[in-house]
């Protein structure tokens, strides 16, 4: 009882097996806290400050994390500007408007796209031979275990206008001389969008599925076999099955799938500088290298910063969104 | 003697439905198994296009109409790479190797001592405290890329490898892997443990880390294979050339010699292949990893 | 209780971040500098000098030559030399000067200097005084490196991008062109389409690559001053460039891609790059520096055996062109060694042979009027016999100005907007409208 009293008084707080614990958590807990306010916490609110700021790492500012003084506060002007679509509006401000556009025509194009092939290719892949299985998913999953920039230059050899393989085979079919510039055309636009994007696409896509692929074919692993033989001995088809019973099953899965891919296909920088570095005329000039150029080239970091919790914004928005739409629909 | 399918009229027999069935049966396995070779040749090609043409010449590479199969193979470009003084495949992959390993360390260290304590004990603000490290999860990068930038340079760290590592110390993905094994793991060998006298860090070493085995080798190559990869964080942060990584001397030997693309396919296979085959291996944990938690 | 307990995590989280930008903000940056290993060296204490230059096979070495040399005859003093890509230097520059974590010394390129200014150690004048330096060094890349009154650095190189270009005479021989020169741009441009192979439309061999990065913007530049012309109005403070000259200018540039001399799309500064496409004979003729050649022709020695550089064609009778002030060596504010520093310095660019052999394994023109006339000349010519024509044009050379954001100007107004009315997305007047109000974009 004694003890138990001593427990609570200040004297042996720490005393004691209960003591010996509470000495372990704070040494632990405590370390982390200061250091994950130092490495999280301050970059989060600095670049949440940072956008109400102009803001250049050569100037000195005041003290307090180098806002004010040569880096005046500037409030919603970067906000303001960036909404300004008259003629005469900045470079910097076309820049993001077209870095808006480039980068929701990605992501808007590529999650639809990753979806159409990974699902079926899972299904695919889920019903072969036990043996094949692996094999398949191997080579399927090998370029997401690659780093983006050998993506990148493998890509940007088979795309070379000269001595590129599609060219080749283009070449070897026609019997005509062909020197497309796939990346680097900026005339060369199909439905609308610029083929310089549509090849940073499908090299982004096939550095990806590799993702999805593993965990749809997990997802359908889980599925219990007796729930798709109970569905046969009912009569229903493949197709039928799949439709009526897999994908409705599958349908959380597919959800949480999509909103990773859309949000990272918003932060993909890569991709986007090693293959076209932004080219042809900014046709593939993503927000993730908007923002790199403007704080690292330009030093405009407020700018960037502001951008930045732009791009943020976006992707939380649309991960709502997306949440909510899926969800109610696959809810019955 | 009527057999039994023949007993059953007005209707095709059994026998012929199951054959047509089968029939059927294999001929959609057999498109099955050719759409997904060809994807499969497909999606392959790339990687096979450059393993070939790293074994072209220089004259071969430039030719037009390019080959595909290497004409007159040669080891030539491999052994100009090795001459190479500008590049010191040692030198880079050391610097790429020794970030990865110690993000690696760190990561699982700080990872499960934390997810130690946030599943195996009670204290007051353990809630709030979880829940915030996982909301740092939320965060894209490129928002803290810029201040993370400013303070590495008041700390110094730029152009310093562990301006890459420090920072890293601590990985709510880690954490959060780490606290759901952990609390499947039976209290009883703790609690007994403690009884025998066994202090708190004896405790995690021995009796809690030993089954940690499966969430720390998927973790490890998870986090190992990111750090390998990793492009722009470390362009940004590591800004002379000899303290570079891979992938950015990758890229700026491709930018070098961009006229001499076999010699850049090359590099390619030395800077991608190796680590691939790596990978390759260690696949079982890192799909493991993914379809935990989806994690990218 | 609970909330006391996320209180205290709050608290002590608030208290850490505040501690720590208290810390690193508060108070002077505690003396940078990767420099200076052992203190203020004196005779015969061990110095460590860091010196900070763009990647470049040839121009490292030359500086390691110069560094080694230098080494030998004062052992007492070790010099590092750490290399960045081009675009990082300038990133790198930006961020570490300000911030007090400058190298001793920086292999500068002499039209940025004035930006950089204030964290320049002025040349002393035991090295050598401004009047003097007028007097030694050649007029275009002295002017870089000169900002009011004071100079900031010993240019090393006199920059040469237009005026003359590369020539293959195995082609030209072949497609019957006389290799004597051109007296006006119509006979070039007929000879350069006789040069350029086209097979079903596509151009696999272009006659005249103009199109990289520097290419360009000199081109463009300096047809505007051969056309009497200005880029820059009286006081420097703005761009005309839309001008009747300029759209002379780039008028006549894209002339040549509508004769089909060369596809824009294929033949850029990213992909078949003058020097790429010149030495893997994908270009017949192509406008690019000496030190190009002496990067490729280790690894293309035929091909640089059949190189000349023949002069490029005057506009009217003018044969101004721009030129940049070429790299050079300054010396940190923050250098704690700067005697030794500027000592090195010395050695490397005011020394004759020093800067002659520096000049040589680079390819560049030397920067000392020395190196430039007389045996010293000869001698050069003799090495690197592809020096010849540009010693002939040197005198036309004009220092372009202090300009603000150069590399933006060049890189990607002039280059995007230019390229975009070759490719046709953007007319001649849009382009130099843009140009103009972009490149006056970055004054301010």
């Amino acid at each position: 009882m004694s003890e138990a009293i001593g427990i609570r008084s200040g004297r042996r707080w720490f005393g004691g097996r209960e003591g010996a614990q509470k000495r372990f958590v704070a040494a632990v807990t405590l370390p982390t806290v200061a250091f994950m306010a130092v490495f999280s916490v301050l970059p989060i609110v600095w670049a949440f400050a940072l956008a109400f700021f102009d803001f250049s790492p050569r100037r000195a500012g005041t003290p307090l994390l180098g806002l004010g003084g040569d880096n005046p506060f500037v409030g919603l002007e970067h906000f303001r500007e960036m909404l300004d679509t008259s003629v005469d509006q900045s470079v910097q401000v076309s820049q993001f408007h077209t870095a808006l556009k480039v980068t929701l025509a990605f992501a808007f194009l590529v999650v639809p796209l990753n979806l159409a092939i990974t699902l079926p290719l899972a299904a695919m892949i889920e019903s072969v031979h036990q043996r094949a299985k692996p094999v398949f998913r191997t080579v399927f999953f090998l370029p997401v275990l690659a780093s983006s920039v050998g993506v990148a230059i493998i890509w940007g050899f088979v795309l070379h206008p000269q001595n590129g393989l599609l060219n080749g085979i283009i070449r070897s079919i026609t019997g005509k001389t062909t020197q497309i510039g796939w990346i680097t055309d900026p005339t060369l636009v199909f439905l609308g969008i610029p083929v310089a994007l549509i090849a940073v696409i499908v090299a982004y896509l096939w550095q990806d599925i590799g993702y999805n692929l593993v965990i749809f074919i997990a997802a359908l692993q889980a599925i219990p076999q007796s729930v798709k033989d109970a569905a046969r001995v009912d009569g229903a088809s493949a197709w039928q099955t799949f439709r009526h019973i897999t994908l409705p099953l599958l349908a959380p899965t597919i959800l949480l799938a999509s909103i990773l891919t859309m949000i990272s296909a918003f932060q993909v920088f890569d991709l986007f500088q090693v293959m076209t570095d932004g080219g042809p005329q900014d046709q593939t000039h993503a927000l993730s290298l908007d923002i790199y150029r403007e704080a690292f080239r330009y030093q405009k970091m407020g700018w960037a910063a502001a951008v930045s919790v732009v791009l943020f914004a976006i992707v939380f928005v649309i991960s709502l969104a997306q949440t909510r739409l899926l969800r109610s629909r696959w809810e019955y | 003697m009527a057999t039994t399918s023949e007993r059953v009229s007005g209707r095709e027999r059994p026998n012929e439905t199951h054959r047509h069935g089968v029939a059927r049966y294999r001929a959609s396995r057999g498109l099955l198994y050719v759409v997904l070779i060809v994807f499969g040749i497909v999606a392959a090609l790339p990687f096979v296009w450059m393993f070939l043409s790293s074994f072209k010449s220089a004259a071969e590479i430039r030719q037009i109409p390019p080959t595909f199969w290497p004409q007159e193979g040669t080891l030539d470009n491999y052994r100009t790479i090795f001459d190479d003084p500008e590049l010191p495949l040692g030198l880079f992959y050391r610097n790429s190797a020794f970030i990865a390993i110690m993000n690696t360390v760190a990561t699982l260290f700080t990872g499960s001592i934390l997810g130690y304590v946030f599943a195996k004990f009670r204290f007051r603000g353990r809630q709030a405290m979880f829940w915030f490290i996982l909301g740092t999860m939320m965060i894209p990068s490129q928002v803290t890329m810029l201040p993370g930038y400013l303070i590495l340079m008041q700390l110094k760290l730029l152009d310093n490898p562990w301006g890459l590592i420090i920072p890293s110390f601590v990985s709510a993905f880690a954490v959060f892997v780490m606290r759901q094994f952990i609390l499947s793991i039976p209290n009883d060998e703790i609690y007994s443990a403690r009884v025998d006298g066994a202090s708190e860090w004896r405790i995690y070493r021995s009796v809690v880390l030993p089954q940690l085995g499966a969430p720390l080798a998927t973790l490890g190559m998870l986090t190992f294979m990111f750090n390998w990869n990793a492009y722009l964080w470390p362009l940004i942060v590591l800004t002379s050339h000899e303290r570079r990584t891979l992938p950015i001397i990758l890229y700026w030997y491709s930018t070098q010699h961009s006229s001499q693309v076999n010699l850049v396919m090359a590099a390619s296979v030395l800077i991608v292949i190796p680590v691939l085959i790596v990978f390759a291996f260690s696949q079982k944990w890192i799909v493991r990893g993914l379809t935990l938690t989806g994690g990218r | 209780m609970r909330r006391f307990g996320t209180m205290r995590w709050f608290a002590v989280a608030l208290v850490s971040m505040l501690t720590f930008a208290a810390c690193t903000f508060g108070g002077e940056e505690g003396g940078g500098g990767n420099g200076g290993g052992g203190g203020g060296g004196g005779e015969g204490e061990a110095v460590t000098l860091t010196m900070w230059a763009h990647r470049s096979r040839s121009f490292n070495a030359a500086i390691r030559n110069a560094m080694r040399a230098y080494e030998a005859e004062h052992p007492n003093v070790t010099l590092e030399l750490e290399t960045f890509d081009y675009d990082t230097l300038i990133q790198t520059l930006q961020t570490a000067l300000p911030a007090g974590n400058a190298p001793d010394i920086i292999h500068m390129f002499g039209t940025w200097t004035c930006s950089y200014k204030d964290f320049l150690a002025p040349v002393p004048e035991d090295v050598v005084t401004p009047t003097d330096a007028q007097q030694v060094f050649f007029p275009g890349p002295l002017g870089g490196f000169t900002c009011g009154d004071v100079l900031y650095g010993l240019p090393e190189e006199s920059n040469v991008e237009y005026g003359a270009t590369l020539v293959n005479t195995a082609m030209a021989d072949q497609a019957g062109m006389a290799t004597d020169g051109w007296a006006t741009w119509d006979e070039f441009i007929a000879d350069a389409k006789k040069m350029a192979v086209i097979e079903d439309g596509a151009i696999t061999r272009a006659g005249y690559h103009f199109t990289a990065g520097d290419g360009l913007a000199h081109s463009f530049l300096s047809l505007i001053l051969q056309g009497g012309g200005s880029y820059l109005n009286e006081d420097g403070t703005a761009f005309t460039l839309n001008t009747p000259e300029g759209k002379r200018a780039l008028t006549l540039l894209k002339s040549m891609v509508d004769q089909q001399i060369i596809d824009p799309v294929i033949y850029n500064d990213e992909q078949n790059w003058v020097g790429d496409c010149y030495f893997t004979e994908l270009c017949a003729m192509g406008l690019v520096g000496p030190w190009a050649v002496a990067d490729y022709k280790d690894d293309y020695p035929e091909i640089a055996a059949n190189t000349i550089y023949l002069e490029l064609p005057p506009l009217e009778d003018s044969k101004e062109f721009i030129a940049d002030s070429g790299w050079g060596m300054s010396v940190s504010t923050d250098s704690p060694n700067a005697d030794t520093a500027w000592d090195f310095a010395t050695f490397a660019a005011l020394d004759a042979e020093n800067a002659a052999a520096w000049n040589l394994t680079s390819g560049t023109l030397p920067a000392l009027v020395e190196n430039g006339e007389g045996a010293a000349k000869d001698k050069l010519v003799s090495e690197f016999p592809y020096f010849e024509t540009w010693f002939t044009i040197l005198p036309n050379a004009r220092f372009v100005g202090q300009l603000p954001d150069r590399d933006r100007l060049y890189y990607e107004i002039i280059y995007n907007h230019a390229l975009a009315a070759f490719e046709g997305l953007e007319t001649v007047d849009e382009a130099l409208q843009l140009m103009e109000s972009e490149a006056n974009d970055t004054f301010g």
